[in-house]
């Protein structure tokens, strides 16, 4: 500070600059700089952590929602990764905010699609909410399979517009370290123990949310319609833009879809995999799917397939999966080449080598939850509750 | 556009606007340069040019490079509409990408400047909205601080840390991944 008289030219260009234009340069940098960037000073960290500016900036994994037993009642608790060194943190109550007991049903960049007991005959059950900035918002009833023009464009859907702009950009005040949007490893696949116990699921419809900040700043949420034989027959989109549901079919005959089907919201599209393909709805409705990259062969078929994981890694779709009897871990990633797109296997590794340093060699038991974005980590649990990142 | 050109290639180019710094320094130039900031486009759109356009954030010696960069920048894409219409496809896109590479190695060129200087850059650029200016100023303060640490940062653009010990740790700790 003392040398502050005579340097102060160039200290000045920097403070001179508007908050708009360190943004402008701080958006242009990967995630791993931005961070890096906070520890400069009070004022770059305070601009890279304000929640306006988090829209702009790049975004990263913050922490995921585990469920929990307590008193015979499931219990939500949000794990946060922004101290990998310490015991997880846990919030004890992230969803104090909301107007009643909620379940999470998924989750997607920050926002959560969660599903209340009792909706009103005007609303769905679902509530898409920000845990972060502690904001929700009731969807419209779905009405019978698309039979729901009346509340097209309603104040309601509108306000989860403007809502869910902000839901993507701010995140858990805990761990404001611009970072944070993805709040994965919720309801679907995360402990299959849980969901199995949780027989209210079986009866309601499958959902997901789709939602990328990067991409656009509406968010959707997918229902799946299913006939007498569980096939699915369409699916109901809410698109937060309309403030509508829309029905769309076109699905394959035979699809299913099951409540821990893992998912992901990647450029537009909800790939979801099943037994032996992945299945991509966009916004619009349409449906294709892509076969997953290992030999169907290796299937058991007697056995509940563990379908694996799909994620998103440095912006690619990505699939993980326990084979040969859960001794190898293979993580391929969808790339494009000239014959389309085309599953590319990027790493194959034994649980061992994986978990020799971490864990003690009898624990062979666990699940994995989810992979980081942008760095290497996948995060595992095994029967402890531990999670480790890798 | 008042004063008739002598010539029918002059015409346009015979239309000179006056730029004022701050320190008041006189820059003639012409309106295929000028109009290459969006503000003084807009100037121009409404008739207040008369006199000369004075830039009281500009000096002299900015705006000198502010204008090198649109001198440049206008004259590449003039030179490709009027490359258009007398080359074959091939030969054009042969000139188009001759051009492209000149242009870039312009910017990289222009680009040498010292720290102080580049973010005068930046704010004359965005004051007088220039989109090409500003994206390449921007871009290159943001590729000095891709991967340095934050001392480094903090040394390079001369920040002084006030940060607390504790302060800082915390940070370090939230994304511990990111110092790695």
């Amino acid at each position: 500070m003392a040398e502050q008289p005579t340097e102060t030219s160039a200290n000045t260009a920097v403070a001179g600059l508007t908050d708009d234009l360190m943004i402008d340069i701080l958006s242009r940098l990967p995630v791993k700089s931005l961070c890096r960037c906070k520890c400069v000073s009070p004022h770059w960290r305070d601009l890279i952590s304000h929640p306006d500016h988090r829209r702009r900036l790049p975004q990263t994994l913050a922490g995921f929602f585990g469920k929990d037993w307590s008193n015979g009642r499931v219990v939500w608790r949000f794990t946060s990764l922004c101290d990998a060194r310490q015991p997880p943190l846990v919030c004890a109550a992230p969803f104090s905010f909301m107007p009643g007991y909620v379940t999470i049903v998924d989750a997607c960049n920050g926002l959560l699609l969660c599903r209340t007991p009792t909706g009103l005959p005007q609303h769905s059950p679902y509530v898409v909410c920000n845990p972060a900035t502690k904001s929700w918002v009731t969807l419209p009833a779905s009405g019978n399979q698309g039979d729901d023009g009346e509340y097209k464009g309603t104040a309601s859907g509108n306000q989860g517009d403007e809502d869910g702009e902000d839901k993507g950009a701010a995140l858990p005040s805990s761990c404001n370290h611009g970072d944070g949007s993805e709040d994965k490893g919720t309801a679907s696949g995360n402990h299959s123990d849980d969901d199995e116990g949780d027989d209210e699921d079986d009866e309601l419809p499958v959902a997901r949310l789709g939602f990328d900040p990067a991409v656009s700043q509406y968010f959707y949420v997918f229902v799946f319609v299913e006939r007498d034989d569980h096939t699915v027959a369409g699916v109901k989109i809410y698109s937060s833009k309309i403030g509508a549901w829309s029905y769309y079919t076109g699905f394959p005959n035979c699809t299913l879809v099951f409540h821990d089907s893992p998912s992901v919201f990647l450029n537009g599209v909800l790939h979801l995999s099943r037994q032996f393909e992945v299945v991509g709805i966009d916004v619009k409705g349409d449906v294709w799917s892509i076969c997953l990259p290992e030999d169907p062969g290796e299937f058991d078929e007697n056995n509940m397939h563990d379908p694996g994981l799909l994620h998103r890694y440095q912006g690619l779709l990505c699939y993980m999966n326990l084979c040969d009897n859960e001794t190898n871990l293979s993580i391929w990633v969808i790339e494009e080449s000239d014959h389309g797109d085309e599953w590319v296997l990027k790493h194959q590794v034994t649980i061992q080598q994986l978990t020799e340093k971490i864990c003690p060699p009898e624990t062979n038991y666990f699940s994995l939850l989810t992979v980081h974005p942008d760095c290497n980590w996948i995060l595992c649990m095994w029967y402890g509750g531990h999670t480790n990142g890798l | 556009m008042a004063s008739a050109g002598s010539g029918d290639e002059k015409a346009a180019a015979a239309a000179m606007i006056t730029l004022i710094s701050s320190d008041n320094e006189k820059f003639e130039v012409t309106e295929a340069t000028a109009t290459l900031s969006q503000t003084i486009r807009h100037m121009i759109e409404d008739g207040c040019t008369d006199g000369g356009v004075p830039l009281p954030n500009v000096t002299s010696k900015i705006l000198a490079r502010v204008i090198e960069y649109c001198k440049k920048h206008a004259t590449a894409a003039a030179g490709e509409e009027g490359s258009s219409s007398s080359f074959s496809d091939a030969a054009f896109l042969e000139v188009d990408r001759a051009f492209l590479e000149e242009l870039e190695e312009f910017d990289d060129a222009f680009l040498e400047v010292d720290r102080a200087t580049l973010f005068d850059l930046i704010l004359a650029a965005n004051y007088l909205d220039i989109k090409g200016l500003l994206n390449l100023t921007c871009q290159k303060v943001a590729d000095s601080v891709k991967g340095k640490t934050p001392e480094q940062i903090r040394e390079m653009y001369n920040i002084v840390n006030d940060l607390t010990p504790e302060e800082e740790a915390e940070i370090r700790r939230e994304t511990q991944w990111a110092f790695e």
